[in-house]
């Protein structure tokens, strides 16, 4: 019969797909829906001066290159190499050991080899190998190198693009090489050319214009923390007058815009206010610092430094003592881990010290911020502040480290410590998936995109697995995090994976639990939702 | 011997068959690291898919009802859905659980019997087809769902749509 049976269909299908050929043959890539993010509008690479400024479209076979983008991409690598020690040592040490392969989310949820750390660092070394080493060009393929073509570019572009830079990777590699960096200076390379996302490039000229990814101008801002302090008076029969852009202010506080506009960030801005009021501490909002995040960290160093620029000229203008930083991811890892080479030790600030408990900031000595659950697990501590536990008994909370407060500052305690002590019911998910082992929300480092939901899914399904693990045993319904992408990646993937579990940033439970000086009988959450045992009021 | 007395003693290795199949339809370089299925955690692809066809060759060997291989056919499913599969290779794993059936009752069997036993199988495929639309229309979904939350906080807030107040509810 002429009709094949169906296991051979199916078979064959992936035969075709994944042959027994080395990897180096498998181009081009094939873009999917779902799998690719869209490329990015020539108006806002224009406007923060990115080359090759365009309106891409990634599934064009012509992707509207300068004629000369191979030397750009061989010159790029080679001014990185000798710009960034870390980067050379990266592209040479490796020895294929295996330890990173399946390590990373994306690997592990999809199968796919080149989302393995190592192959896809591969796709750039063999590219450093033929134009930078002498094997690499004596030997060519049988010494691990290869052409830099229009295929190999594309697929450089599809793989940089399906890394978070999360890092997990990293911590098992026996030699420290740091793959997230690999996929930075690559993504740097293809930012050369005009080849950003726009999920990406929108957000960095946003920030750029108005102080954040999202376009939110002073005014609107300003009404925005207005219509949450209606909320918060509705709630608690207490009126806050948030204060903005005032001069002198002990303290500044910047947040994700995230945190803004989109549910359920909102609650923990809320959160803030309500914290902030209660203990009465003197600090400003920055309607121009007004993005914790840089998503100029995924374009580019220079970008990312041009970002991060407003937060510290602000403190200056404003005169603030130091900062105080809301919950977000990669806003910590920029803090924490580039701010001093970008700009050396902050001179005109002063070294953290808490207005309420005297607490030093001790680890904060340098860069002048302090982590909102550092302070608010030492105000908890010295018992400045009072909880009805009970207002979120409806809750079984489960903690997700994001991955940069965990992996990239050791941040582990803390959010624990305030959650224990905001809630009766709090468990953990298990040991290789939490911490500094902890798994990737599937979206961070820009590819928390709407076209790409398939990926983010698949990227961030070891993560619900787990939260579905301590969801079937101890009944957890809430996934309390500490990071802006978190919170608007992990409703999504809560609701394909493990429906009935929601998701809400630290700040926002500590709130809700928080008895305040003069506040009225509370009946409902920051959500607006009937309190435990208040359902029939 | 009945089909089913026959099969209670082939289970292990119709469960073996099956899962090796199922992975052989990923890729090459990945097939070693996904047939660990002992890491729920670590491998949560491996695990489930092992775990989810053990549970279905049992049920099809126990003459369960057509309802009780939902469960297991949806945890398969949900994770081929977002995987780089065609959708008859998302759901086409099906036919290689039958395969692994026909090749042990294809020894001791008659094959009538044979023929009639594996058509049952064929139903299952029906199922997850039903299954496979289910969670791709979920995604669309969650793109619209999250394009809504996103916004429509900033409709109400700026009072460029006006809804019921929930306070009218309760005059009732």
């Amino acid at each position: 019969m002429g009709l094949p049976r169906p296991e051979e269909l199916i078979s064959n299908v992936n035969l075709k797909k994944m042959p027994s050929k080395p990897w180096m043959d498998t181009l081009p890539v094939e873009f999917k829906p779902g799998f690719y993010c869209y490329g990015a509008k020539g108006k806002n690479l224009e406007y923060v001066n990115f080359p090759n400024a365009r309106d891409f479209h990634v599934t064009e076979q012509d992707w509207k290159l300068p004629e000369d983008w191979k030397n750009i991409v061989i010159e790029g690598i080679k001014q990185r190499l000798e710009r960034f020690r870390t980067f050379h040592v990266f592209m040479d040490i490796c020895v294929r050991c295996g330890a990173c392969a399946d390590k990373c989310h994306f690997f592990i949820g999809t199968g796919d080899p080149k989302n393995m750390p190592v192959l896809r660092a591969e796709l750039l070394r063999s590219v450093y190998r033929k134009y930078f080493t002498t094997g690499g060009k004596l030997f060519g393929r049988n010494g691990g190198a290869r052409d830099l073509d229009i295929d190999v570019l594309k697929e450089l572009w599809y793989y940089f693009y399906q890394c978070t830079e999360c890092r997990r990777c990293s911590l098992f590699c026996p030699y420290g090489i740091d793959t997230a960096e690999i996929t930075i200076i690559g993504r740097e390379l293809l930012n050369l050319l005009g080849l950003n996302t726009d999920w990406i490039s929108g957000p960095v000229a946003n920030c750029y214009r108005t102080g954040n990814h999202l376009g939110i101008e002073p005014h609107t801002m300003k009404s925005t923390l207005e219509f949450m302090c209606n909320d918060i008076e509705d709630i608690t029969g207490i009126r806050i007058e948030p204060p903005i852009n005032k001069k002198g202010a002990e303290i500044l506080f910047v947040t994700p815009s995230g945190d803004l506009f989109a549910d359920p960030g909102i609650y923990n801005a809320m959160g803030y206010m309500m914290l902030f009021h209660e203990i009465g501490l003197d600090y400003t909002w920055s309607t121009f610092a007004s993005e914790g995040g840089n998503f100029g960290f995924f374009t580019s160093m220079e970008m990312a430094k041009r970002l991060h620029t407003k937060i510290y000229e602000e403190a200056k203008r404003l005169k603030v003592k130091w900062i105080i930083g809301g919950e977000c991811g990669h806003m910590w890892r920029v803090w924490h881990q580039y701010h001093n080479t970008w700009y050396g030790p902050i001179d005109f600030l002063e070294e953290p010290v808490s207005p309420i408990t005297g607490t030093k900031f001790e680890n904060a000595k340098s860069n002048k911020i302090v982590h909102i659950s550092e302070f608010t697990a030492d105000l908890i501590k010295h018992g400045v502040l009072k909880f009805d536990k009970s207002r979120n008994d409806n809750l079984i909370v489960t903690f997700h480290d994001s991955c940069n407060p965990s992996r990239g500052m050791g941040l582990f305690e803390e959010p624990r410590y305030i959650i224990k002590n905001v809630c009766n019911h709090f468990y953990e998910m298990p040991d290789e998936t939490i911490r500094e082992q902890t798994f990737c929300c599937g979206g961070g480092s820009g590819l928390n995109a709407g076209e790409i939901m398939e990926l983010r899914m698949r990227g961030g399904f070891p993560r619900a697995n787990a939260v579905r693990y301590v969801h079937e045993k101890f009944g957890v319904n809430l996934l309390a995090n500490i990071c802006a992408i978190d919170r608007a990646t992990l409703p999504p993937l809560m609701d394909y994976w493990v429906p009935g579990v929601r998701v809400s940033g630290v700040t926002e439970l500590v709130a809700n639990a928080m008895i305040m000086k003069g506040e009225k009988e509370r009946t409902m959450n920051l959500r607006m939702e009937p309190l435990p045992g208040k359902e029939e009021e | 011997m009945s089909i089913r007395d026959f099969l209670s003693k082939k289970r292990k290795a119709i469960v073996n068959k099956s899962f090796e199949w199922t992975v052989s339809t990923y890729p090459e370089e990945s097939q070693s690291f996904l047939k660990d299925n002992s890491r729920q955690f670590t491998n949560p692809i491996g695990y489930n898919l092992y775990q989810s066809i053990e549970q279905i060759v049992e049920k099809i060997i126990n003459e369960e009802p057509i309802d009780n291989f939902i469960t297991p056919l949806e945890e398969i499913i949900r994770i081929r859905a977002v995987q780089d599969f065609t959708p008859s290779q998302a759901v086409g794993f099906i036919f290689l659980i039958k395969k692994a059936f026909q090749d042990e009752l294809e020894k001791e069997i008659e094959p009538l019997k044979v023929l009639d036993f594996l058509s049952r199988i064929d139903s299952l495929t029906l199922i997850a087809f039903d299954i496979f639309m289910k969670y791709r229309e979920k995604i669309y979904d969650l793109k619209s769902k999250e394009l809504i939350d996103r916004t429509w906080w900033i409709l109400k807030k700026w009072n460029i749509v006006s809804e019921i107040p929930d306070k009218t509810v309760e005059t009732k």
